[in-house]
């Protein structure tokens, strides 16, 4: 792919990145009274053309979601190559997937949960499956099928419809970033991952699962190698802060399991991962010819996105604005 | 307070007699009765209170932890996490004789018993850590509100049962034997003045016969 | 009349043909990528905030001096030519051409890029717009010393 490509793209995320919520409005977001002083103030932005779409009940995720859909259709018409985009629509393709595997092992109607922002076509594959003719399907994604269904079979176990899915998301997800040979990107995605094993590995010393168990769910591929994790698996918090203190993403990991440790709780893990991800991904500002602005701005939605649900949640529960305030992850401009 | 009607009979006053020995005998035994309920209901209130402050409680945290973890994750994405259970939890019902009040017992049984950790149908990369503390909230929790299903279903019947003890205690104490009382009593005077009417009317007979 | 008669013969008009032709080329090719890298970014700019074309203008336009001082030094370059040219002539027009030829090619590429930058900047933030124009025209100045060198180059010296 020649970066050069780009130009036009990247000068359009710049225009559209101006669009971005301020710091400004979050806080007025935040210090709003109520729900419908929030939605006013919401209405003002960016976020006005979805307004439109709402119903009677006041309902924000269908405003979020309108939102999604649309940066997600202008960055297609942005982007002179789909796979940047398509890169982060995969994530929902694989929420679709789980949903759908799920509906046909269930047996169940599920459609309430699909998000059509994907990149497959989820009802054609659900006739292939059911017809048990897959020839047609993308072939890492009728592996992943293949795959599930034949656990299942055997295993009986719905958790791992989920632990596989995932595993191939990433995976898909670093082929494709491979394929488009961007350093940001690789690096971006193998912190992603090594954040991710950092936190299994903890997640599943509180669940009390075994180490063949954290050995399934670890992904492979990250910076850190997977036996460092299986080696941490039976050390105390503290040993663990030592053990991973020189790796690449020490300055981000550090705090995080620090607050783990103060607080036990993974609130503040999972700001600090968000946080030192989107700061990895600023880098693309100092891009002007390549992929990154792109992959970059629709990543700041989607940040975006998570502090407005984190806000306009809290508003419906009544939290108080300072609660709101310490859960902000980082915005990218 | 009403006699009743009755015909002022020396076979009436042993029936009525009988009647009242057998009703004071049984409010006697019926206010026992309602001491004891009293108390298991007391004991039972007092439970029943604890365990929803308890459960009460836990549910807010485990709510809260799911708040959190919806803040951060599309509602969808949420819900298929966790439309696919991994344990079925079902529940025994069996019944306790708590004074002649049959109470429900629950007992509940998983299916994954021993193997806490697999409570969580879904996979670690794609999901908020909140979510596991807030089923595994849900998880502890639920014993308790079984259990507080049961207190307090227990304590709706035995109120019912105290309730209507308590009317039965009244009826006699304020009603049945008092009425019976004052019946008997009505029969004795009225009783004693036939009496009395014979032994005036045999003297004046005497009297006559005498002169 | 074999080859070797006709490079003694010709060989000056051919080789300062070949300068000036170069010349012209590669400075030509240089500014046509520059000025289309910053007009595609300046079309990307124009979708969204079309009010900004005339500051987009600018930018667009400094790539494209390079072609132009290529040219000039073409056009003088052309005036010295005649058929019967010594070789050692031509060779030194040839010679003559060359910084423009290359570092008007390279120089226009890299001000396209710093240009098309700069489109940025005025997409972003329209006050700090020169600033981005300042920082392509450093470019300039490295294409500037060159077509002032092979200006000199052509009239210092006289067959």
């Amino acid at each position: 792919m020649d970066r050069l490509d780009f130009t036009q793209g990247v000068v359009r995320t710049r225009v559209l990145e101006k669009k971005l919520l301020t710091f400004g409005t979050l806080e007025r977001l935040i210090d709003a009274g109520t729900m419908d002083e929030a939605m006013k103030i919401l209405k003002e932005t960016d976020y006005g053309s979805s307004f439109s779409l709402l119903t009677e009940n006041n309902d924000f995720e269908t405003i979020l979601f309108a939102e999604l859909k649309r940066s997600f259709q202008i960055m297609d018409d942005v982007s002179p190559d789909s796979s940047i985009v398509n890169l982060l629509r995969l994530k929902y393709d694989y929420h679709n997937l789980k949903v759908l595997l799920k509906e046909i092992i269930l047996d169940k109607d599920f459609s309430h949960l699909y998000l059509p922002i994907g990149t497959m076509d989820i009802k054609q594959i659900k006739t292939f499956i059911l017809n048990e003719n897959l020839q047609d399907v993308d072939p890492p994604v009728r592996a992943a099928i293949v795959e599930v269904l034949t656990d299942y079979k055997i295993t009986r176990d719905p958790q791992r419809i989920g632990i596989i899915l995932d595993r191939l998301y990433i995976y898909h997800f670093l082929k494709i970033i491979e394929a488009i040979k961007s350093p940001l990107f690789i690096e971006y995605a193998k912190a992603m991952i090594d954040f991710i094993n950092v936190r299994t590995l903890i997640r599943v010393k509180r669940q009390k699962k075994d180490r063949k168990f954290l050995e399934e769910v670890l992904l492979s591929k990250g910076n850190i190698e997977k036996e460092k994790f299986l080696h941490s698996f039976t050390d105390s918090i503290d040993q663990i802060i030592r053990n991973f203190r020189n790796e690449k993403i020490a300055k981000g990991l550090i705090p995080a399991l620090q607050s783990y440790k103060e607080t036990n709780r993974f609130e503040d893990f999972e700001k600090e991962m968000d946080n030192y991800l989107i700061k990895l991904i600023r880098e693309a500002k100092h891009i002007h010819f390549g992929p990154e602005p792109i992959f970059a701005y629709l990543l700041a939605k989607e940040t975006e996105m998570k502090n407005l649900r984190i806000i306009l949640v809290s508003k419906a529960n009544e939290i108080p604005p300072q609660m709101v305030r310490k859960r902000m992850r980082e915005s990218y401009v | 307070m009403a006699k009743l009607n009755v015909n002022p009979t020396r076979m009436e006053l042993s029936k009525l007699n009988k009647q009242l020995g057998i009703a004071t005998r049984g409010h006697k035994l019926l206010k026992d009765k309602q001491d004891e309920l009293m108390r298991q209901f007391i004991v039972l209130i007092k439970r029943n209170r604890e365990l929803r402050m308890e459960v009460e409680k836990e549910l807010e945290q485990s709510f809260k932890n799911f708040f959190l973890a919806s803040a951060t994750m599309a509602p969808e994405m949420l819900e298929e996490s966790i439309s696919f259970p991994k344990e079925s939890i079902s529940v025994h019902l069996s019944r306790k004789n708590v004074m002649g009040v049959h109470v429900p017992v629950m007992e509940m049984k998983r299916k994954m018993e021993g193997d806490e950790g697999s409570i969580y149908p879904y996979g670690c990369a794609q999901t908020p850590s909140e979510l596991d503390d807030a089923i595994a909230k849900l998880n502890e929790t639920i014993p308790k509100l079984l259990e507080l299903a049961e207190v307090e279903k227990a304590c709706q019947l035995l109120a019912d049962e105290i309730e209507k003890t308590r009317r039965r205690v009244n009826a006699l104490e304020y009603r049945t034997i008092p009425d019976l009382e004052e019946t008997i009593k009505y029969i004795r005077m009225k009783l004693d003045e036939s009496e009395r009417s014979t032994i005036t009317r045999l003297m004046k007979v005497k009297d006559i016969i005498d002169r | 009349m074999n080859f070797a008669e006709i490079f003694v013969n010709f060989g000056g008009v051919v080789f300062g043909g070949l300068g000036v032709a170069l010349a012209v080329i590669m400075p030509g090719i240089g500014s046509a990528r520059g000025v289309g890298l910053v007009g595609e970014a300046t079309s990307g700019l124009m979708i969204e905030e079309p009010e900004k074309f005339g500051k987009s203008l600018l930018l667009e336009l400094l790539p494209g001096t390079q072609g132009l001082y290529g040219f000039v030094i073409a056009l003088l370059a052309m005036g010295q030519l005649y058929s019967t040219m010594e070789i050692a002539h031509g060779l030194f027009i040839l010679m003559a051409c060359l910084p423009i030829a290359f570092v008007g090619w390279k120089s226009a590429i890299f001000q396209g890029k710093v240009a098309a930058a700069g489109v940025s900047i005025l997409a972003k933030n329209e006050q700090q717009t020169t600033k981005g124009i300042i920082f392509s025209v450093m470019v300039e100045t490295y294409a500037l010393l060159a077509f002032v060198l092979s200006l000199i180059l052509l009239n210092s010296v006289t067959f």
